[in-house]
């Protein structure tokens, strides 16, 4: 029902709030380097008509930023277990678990982190969830 | 009647391209559906559903069928080009809506949201086709809503003073996790080139509900706002943005009309 709200009455707030970014990094082992899940892509006049795959990515970003926001109204001291039974939660494990079969083939494990960002301020960037570690 | 059907039929015809095009892009992510959005994963937002209807959801939500609403989305969508028929435009906003669902509200936010405001104005236009105060209700709905869309948008960014003195227009090109053209990123290092740009986005905004006023600042507002729109795509690759908005301009033109409108019977 939620879903359906959400389409039928719109919201029209276009990027007025530029304030916290999330970004997604995974690691296949504890003692490699964090990688960013996202890698950059091109974009080409012809995307205008078709663009499916920068669309892709929008969909995948909103889909972090919104596990952020339901992590930011729960304490996840008090849910830790609860968290990663939520959907946004699996989705995102999904995203990442398809990201590392598709790259690294062989990787047994991965955990993921959040890390936020306030750009333009002074603040630092911190990670807002580290997961488990999850089988590939 | 000034233009009425013509007008529909313009916007029939815009709204079936526009969900051409986004079906097709859909299926080309196909693989997206199993991969991440899994209905295994999905189906537990509505386990406060009895089990019956949760079976039936599976039936509509998980693959193969959802592929089977797309391919009936695009059937429908080429239909509507040849026959502008209620009960077609019915299956396109029910279908939409399903889509929407499945992705938890929207797959593109706004763009998804402007093509069922569209498809839901045309929906009932066409269901009280004739009823010429219905059809207008519905034309003026879209229009509205396009004024609506441009600004609330507009106030929200007026209200944040990053957005007045240029730094949230940076930020967003050049910080965020839109992966924005250098020469974009670079243009906007200059805070005077910032500002303008802002303050030119601001005032296209909030001012945009004067489209109405007349038919000649209509066109110069669908103007400029499509060049806005292109240049979302081509700093952040917001496309979809581009012909959705399209779709609803010939309802926001045949609205400016207002004062031939008052005169007519």
């Amino acid at each position: 029902m939620n879903a359906l709200l959400r389409v039928l009455i719109p919201s029209w707030r276009f990027f007025d709030d530029v304030g916290h970014v999330s970004k997604l990094f995974y690691q296949v082992d504890t003692a490699q380097k964090w990688q960013p899940c996202f890698q950059p892509q091109a974009r080409h006049w012809y995307q205008l008509f078709l663009n499916p795959h920068t669309n892709l990515r929008l969909a995948l970003n909103s889909l972090v930023d919104r596990l952020m926001s339901e992590i930011s109204a729960i304490n996840p001291q008090a849910n830790k277990d609860q968290l990663p039974q939520s959907v946004s939660y699996q989705l995102v494990e999904n995203l990442v678990r398809h990201q590392v079969r598709s790259l690294l083939p062989k990787a047994q494990s991965f955990r993921f982190k959040i890390v936020i960002s306030a750009p333009g301020t002074l603040d630092a960037d911190y990670d807002a969830l580290i997961s488990e570690m999850h089988e590939v | 009647m000034y233009l009425l059907n013509p007008t529909f039929l313009v916007t029939e015809r815009l709204i079936a391209i526009v969900i051409l095009l986004q079906t097709f892009e859909l299926l080309q992510i196909k693989e997206a559906f199993t991969s991440v959005w899994s209905w295994q994963i999905l189906k537990k937002d509505y386990a406060f559903l009895p089990a019956r209807i949760q079976n039936r959801l599976s039936y509509l939500f998980d693959v193969p069928y959802f592929l089977f609403i797309l391919d009936l989305r695009i059937f429908l969508a080429i239909l509507l080009l040849a026959f502008p028929q209620p009960l077609i435009l019915l299956g396109l906003l029910l279908t939409t809506l399903l889509i929407c669902v499945r992705w938890r509200g929207t797959y593109n936010g706004g763009s998804d949201s402007m093509t069922v405001v569209v498809l839901l104005a045309l929906t009932v236009g066409t269901f009280f086709h004739g009823h010429g105060l219905v059809m207008k209700g519905c034309l003026w709905y879209i229009a509205l809503q396009t004024c609506l869309s441009y600004w609330i948008s507009g106030l929200t960014k007026l209200r944040k003073k990053n957005w007045r003195n240029g730094q949230a227009l940076y930020l967003l090109v050049t910080a965020t996790n839109y992966e924005t053209p250098k020469e974009a990123q670079q243009i906007l290092k200059i805070p005077l080139v910032a500002k303008l740009a802002s303050w030119s986005i601001l005032l296209l905004e909030c001012s945009f509900p004067l489209a109405l006023l007349s038919p000649d600042w209509c066109l110069a507002y669908i103007a400029v706002a499509l060049f806005f729109h292109l240049g979302n795509f081509f700093v952040f690759g917001l496309n979809r943005f581009v012909f959705a908005w399209m779709a609803a301009y010939p309802a926001l033109y045949w609205c400016s009309h207002l004062s031939k409108l008052l005169t007519s019977r």
